[in-house]
């Protein structure tokens, strides 16, 4: 373009030049030097004519390409907001992403630890790290299953000196449970679905946001976990949806802490009558057969059968049964509470005491009283009274043996004697 | 003469100087465009680039996200074949997986040659069961690239076969449930079976009753799960205070309680079931601020007039259940003898 309007450009030059020449021409032929000035005049006239010209030929120019530098200035800046989007809207993406993949950090801590305390750290530790980035606090509640009420689990603070007033969870967290859903408060002062002023008392000040997730599982309510922040409008939409992903990754995380902490308790404890069990007497029984031989004491062990357990269950029924092992289980652990014993139930109706300390006199003593609580007792059921009688068997250690095997043995042939003997009586090997 | 060339030169000066100044202010002006453009093309460029990387993140992210959305189905059941089975469906739909067999016994391992062999391990928390996996998963072909998923997908298979297998032991050893304090279900029937037993046995008669929420639901859906738990905590109370020590009571379902009996015929049992019904429906349940009322319907069958063995008595006790309900709610059926 430019090389088309320099040969315009030139040709108009030339043609000027020509004009010039013949001009001059002209001047020598027929007038000499008088045309001198009119020739001066033109050449000044030509001259200006060329400058106007070209100015306005190069600023008509200049102006369209500033225009066209314009259009495509803003067109970059468009661009470049666009580009800025795209560019946030990656950043967003990819911390997302690096967020969810931290989900499978958490669910592997979750299933490597199946204690109730570290899968509840667990769990404020990821929604605290990952979603408030460590500012503002995070609580987690979880339901007493005596009361039906929220308990503070755990909570985690940016600010020590903040003081976390409820306890037992406040309206927000009434309302995640009523509803059994999330909740996003962007800015607390704006939300009218809860009465803030009726909050007064309570120093909510410092909380502008909260989200809130239920931690349901199988139908049950174990918990609420919730974030807190000063900042209004601190937590998304996204962070809510990755605080429910979250919850209901550990709601079936703590379920399996309180299922695990469940088969332990019961492990130790029989569910019907809340003695040891079997499995964890004969535990402690070997480690206290030890202590005794080395500190040279008495170790006494007594075994305890309920008389004609099975007859009495046919005419009364199991549920009768049940109800005189509970009785059994409670007068034994209260006559029993002043001596250093374990009580387990060792099988269906045996009972194993071990009495560290007591020699075998003293042991009989205690034994025979017990019987004689037993025998006193009335069981009444449907208005009808009831008695029951056990037979007890009694082993020493060191006295009769001092393997701790053998020991649970003797005690139980000594039972068996008192059985053949007509029952109703303590019997020692 | 001189005068004429000297006009000329000069207006040639005059022209080359204004022309090249024009020029070269065109010039830069180009320039600045040229560059404008360059960039202008770069950033356009990058845009889609961005773009592009955009769509393959998002797709990334929904995919992430789609998998962690199976905790909640498989978690769905407390049964292990089933977290198994839906466990199972899901690798299938979300990784290209042939075969996948769950394995609990070490001596199976053997059947399971050319496949590749996946322990799920244990806690680390749990010393005792540290060593050795709950199980292991035999699958034929993974491909690379679907690991990562395949392992995301695992975990949450374990973290729901871990609940399943405590849930089953908390069961098996446990005879109360948790939160009605009365027998739970497998107890119950346990002790039923005896009881019923011990009835045809001694010739004594036996009433089966089965007691359930009314509206409970609507309690559930307008006041929340804890208020719901609490209403069901009461009412069990209230009938563990109302029936004799003898009677045992046993939660059947998630709002249905059962009792037996014993030794019960048909005018006692209306009467304590009377009883029941007046007791619940006069009681003022607290629960935070509110203060709620709740109606019990109960149906009743009782041996020997109805059934000989529990599960007739409880279809009956069912069937007697269902018509309290279609007529009106708070009140005690009988089945017919």
């Amino acid at each position: 373009m430019s090389m088309l309007q320099n040969s315009i450009r030139r040709a108009i030059v030339l043609i000027l030049a020509i004009i010039s020449v013949v001009l001059i021409i002209t001047n020598i032929i027929f007038l000499h030097q008088k045309l001198l000035f009119i020739t001066g005049a033109v050449f000044i006239i030509a001259n200006i004519l060329l400058l106007i010209y070209l100015i306005h030929k190069s600023s008509a120019h200049i102006y369209k390409l500033q225009s066209l530098i314009e259009i495509n200035r803003e067109q970059a800046n468009i661009l470049d907001d666009d580009n800025s989007k795209s560019r946030q809207l990656n950043d967003a993406l990819k911390s997302r992403i690096i967020r969810y993949g931290s989900l499978k950090k958490i669910i592997e801590d979750l299933n490597r630890n199946l204690k109730l305390d570290s899968t509840v750290d667990t769990l404020t530790e990821a929604v605290y790290s990952l979603i408030s980035k460590r500012h503002g606090t995070a609580l987690l509640f979880l339901v007493d299953s005596q009361t039906q009420k929220l308990k503070l689990a755990r909570s985690l603070k940016e600010d020590n000196g903040l003081v976390i007033l409820s306890k037992e969870g406040d309206i927000f967290d009434l309302w995640v449970l009523r509803h059994s859903s999330v909740l996003i408060i962007t800015n607390l002062k704006q939300d009218f679905r809860f009465d803030t002023d009726s909050l007064r008392n309570q120093d909510l000040r410092s909380t502008s946001s909260i989200i809130s997730s239920p931690l349901i599982s199988h139908h049950s309510l174990l918990g609420v976990l919730r974030l807190e922040n000063k900042l209004a409008d601190f937590f998304t939409q996204d962070d809510l949806r990755f605080l429910a992903l979250v919850s209901d990754l550990g709601a079936i995380a703590l379920e399996n802490s309180l299922l695990f902490q469940k088969t332990q308790d019961l492990a130790i404890h029989d569910d019907l009558t809340g003695l040891y069990t079997r499995y964890y007497f004969l535990g402690r029984l070997k480690e206290e057969a030890k202590r005794c031989i080395r500190l040279d004491q008495h170790l006494s062990v007594l075994m305890l059968d309920i008389d004609l357990f099975k007859k009495y269950n046919d005419k009364f029924g199991h549920t009768a049964g049940d109800i005189v092992l509970r009785k059994i289980s409670h007068l034994m652990q209260e006559s029993l509470l002043e001596y250093n014993c374990l009580i387990s139930r060792f099988g269906g109706e045996e009972f194993l005491v071990m009495l560290s300390g007591l020699d075998k006199k003293k042991s009989f003593l205690v034994a025979e009283s017990l019987r004689q609580k037993i025998e006193k007792e009335k069981i009444i059921l449907r208005r009808q009274e009831t008695k029951v009688t056990v037979s007890i068997g009694i082993a020493n250690m060191p006295y009769d043996t001092k393997d701790e095997d053998e020991l649970v043995q003797k005690a139980d042939k000594a039972m068996y004697d008192a059985k053949l003997k007509g029952r109703n009586q303590v019997c020692c090997i | 003469m001189l005068h004429i060339i000297f006009f000329i030169a000069l207006s040639g000066i005059l022209f080359l100087l204004l022309q090249d100044f024009f020029a070269r202010k065109v010039s830069k002006k180009t320039i600045q465009l040229n560059s404008l453009l360059n960039e202008s093309a770069k950033r356009a460029k990058e845009k889609i680039n961005l773009d592009e990387e955009n769509v393959l993140l998002n797709k990334h992210l929904t995919q992430t996200l789609e998998l962690y959305e199976v905790t909640k189905d498989i978690c769905k059941s407390l049964e292990e074949e089933k977290v198994f089975k839906i466990f199972r469906e899901n690798l299938k739909k979300y990784i290209g997986v042939h075969d996948c067999q769950y394995i609990k016994d070490n001596a199976d391992l053997i059947k399971y040659k050319d496949y590749t062999i996946f322990p799920l391990t244990s806690a680390e928390g749990s010393q005792a069961m540290a060593q050795k996996p709950i199980g292991y998963l035999a699958f034929d072909k993974i491909l690379e690239e679907d690991k990562d998923k395949f392992l995301i997908l695992t975990q949450q298979f374990l973290i729901g076969l871990r609940r399943a297998i405590y849930y089953q032991k908390v069961t098996d050893l446990t005879i109360t449930d948790t939160l009605t304090q009365v027998y739970n279900r497998r107890y119950f029937l346990e002790r039923f079976n005896e009881e019923l037993r011990r009835s045809k046995k001694n010739k004594l008669r036996l009433s089966f009753l089965m007691i359930d929420i009314d509206n409970f639901k609507q309690y559930n859906d307008k006041y929340g799960h804890l208020v719901g738990d609490a209403i069901l905590r009461q009412v069990s109370k209230i009938i563990r205070e109302t029936v004799r020590q003898i009677d045992f009571t046993g939660r059947y379902g998630g709002e249905e309680l059962c009792i037996v009996l014993a030794e019960t015929d048909r005018e006692k049992t209306n009467f304590a079931a009377e009883r029941i019904r007046q007791g619940i429906a006069q009681a003022v349940i607290k629960v935070y601020d509110e203060e709620l009322r709740s109606t019990v319907s109960i149906g009743v069958s009782t041996f020997p007039d109805n059934a000989n063995n529990i599960r007739d008595l409880i279809e009956m006790a069912d069937q007697a259940l269902y018509s309290a309900k279609e007529t009106g709610k708070n009140k005690v059926c009988f089945c017919p003898a």
